[in-house]
């Protein structure tokens, strides 16, 4: 859930970031930064998912 | 105030996670690969030509998978694993890497054009790199070879799986032109009666025309990144439960994976092309790339839950278990 916010959000920030640079011409958030955030929520979901899934499969 | 008897022991999670096994593996045989995985490094820093992941990873993955084993019921027999390395051997094998070196350093400029390529000769110089693997023959003998591969066939099988399947980049664009049109046509075969309108360009990279959004299926949407993720969280998994995970299922598992990460990557195109033409081409454009990724792993934990148990070995029940019930 934590994952899926963190990408929901996280371009949304970047971009009201970049918009308040007021001077400069306005940016949008690029596809590298957008994969970035994508691998690490799609990492982070991957490894917990697994270690809740093995807990439940050891106990 | 905590008492002597109340630290916790340094190594408590970590055993933990890695339950058995990793205290007893021969000493000489990681040395031996840990020795294979710096030299391959070191062959790829002074001749940057032979640059390839694939080795190191297969070469990290023997390690990490004779440390989980540990000492096996035909290792701990073998006299062989108890020996040392001679330093004739060693000599012989850093000459050879020495070699290969120069010979690569001088050859750059006649191999440069091939790096990358994806072209047959190109295929051809890939393959060619792996002999940066060839030297490591030298530290053992054929016997201790044999007796290695014979008592640890799952880790060397499974370091082989690595070598030549982790880092399919080069395949998928070689097939690009075939499997393009499949992806492209099943996709739009399955958004066809949820999108009325929806149209087919052929071409190399096929686009679905829709009523409200375009969906152009280039290369970098062959699901070559759900591959990648799904490889990195079943090597962890693997690695994890080396010890408990029944072998011939687990290397089923990882193939059936791959198809089902295929299968999951034309479902995420299908449903950016369905709900794109349903009122969310702008979330859509916008999210399409991270979105992607957290529905990989969503495809992933979908699989490993339904595989999990079943790739794991069943244990027989204890006589105390037994009794009680």
């Amino acid at each position: 859930m934590l994952a899926c916010l963190l990408v929901v959000l996280a371009p949304h920030s970047a971009k009201a970031d970049n918009d308040d640079r007021g001077d400069r011409p306005k940016h949008h958030v690029r596809a590298n930064e957008l994969a970035g955030i994508g691998i690490g929520a799609a990492a982070l979901n991957g490894v917990v998912g697994y270690f809740a899934l093995r807990r439940r499969n050891t106990v | 105030m905590v008492s002597p008897n109340n630290i916790p022991d340094a190594n408590e999670s970590s055993r933990r996670i890695f339950p058995s096994g990793s205290q007893k593996a021969p000493r000489f045989l990681l040395f031996v690969l840990v020795l294979t995985l710096v030299a391959i490094a070191a062959d790829q820093f002074f001749a940057p030509i032979l640059h390839t992941t694939s080795p190191l990873w297969a070469t990290a993955a023997f390690i990490l998978l004779v440390w989980r084993r540990g000492e096996t019921s035909l290792s701990a027999e073998d006299a062989s694993f108890s020996l040392g390395l001679s330093k004739g051997r060693i000599v012989a094998f850093i000459a050879a890497h020495v070699l290969l070196v120069l010979g690569a350093r001088s050859l750059t400029g006649a191999f440069q054009p091939l790096a990358g390529a994806i072209t047959l000769g190109g295929t051809l110089f890939a393959a060619l790199k792996l002999c940066v693997l060839v030297p490591t023959l030298l530290l053992l003998s054929a016997s201790q070879w044999k007796n290695t591969v014979r008592s640890y066939a799952p880790e060397f099988t499974a370091a082989l799986v690595v070598l030549l399947t982790f880092f399919p980049r080069r395949a998928l664009e070689a097939l690009w032109p075939w499997y393009g049109q499949v992806l492209g046509q099943f996709v739009f075969q399955l958004s066809r009666f949820l999108v009325p309108g929806l149209g087919y360009i052929n071409s190399v990279s096929p686009t679905l025309d829709g009523p409200a959004l375009d969906v152009t299926i280039v290369p970098e949407c062959s699901g070559i990144n759900g591959l990648e993720l799904f490889d990195f969280l079943f090597g962890l998994v693997v690695i994890c439960d080396w010890n408990r995970l029944c072998k011939k299922r687990a290397l089923f598992a990882y193939f059936a994976g791959l198809f089902a990460m295929f299968l999951g990557n034309a479902l995420r195109i299908t449903s950016f092309v369905v709900l794109g033409n349903h009122g969310f081409a702008e979330s859509i454009i916008r999210f399409h790339i991270s979105a992607g990724w957290i529905f990989f792993s969503i495809v992933f934990l979908t699989y490993l839950v339904l595989t999990y148990g079943w790739m794991l070995e069943k244990r027989k029940p204890t006589p105390e278990a037994l009794a009680a019930s």
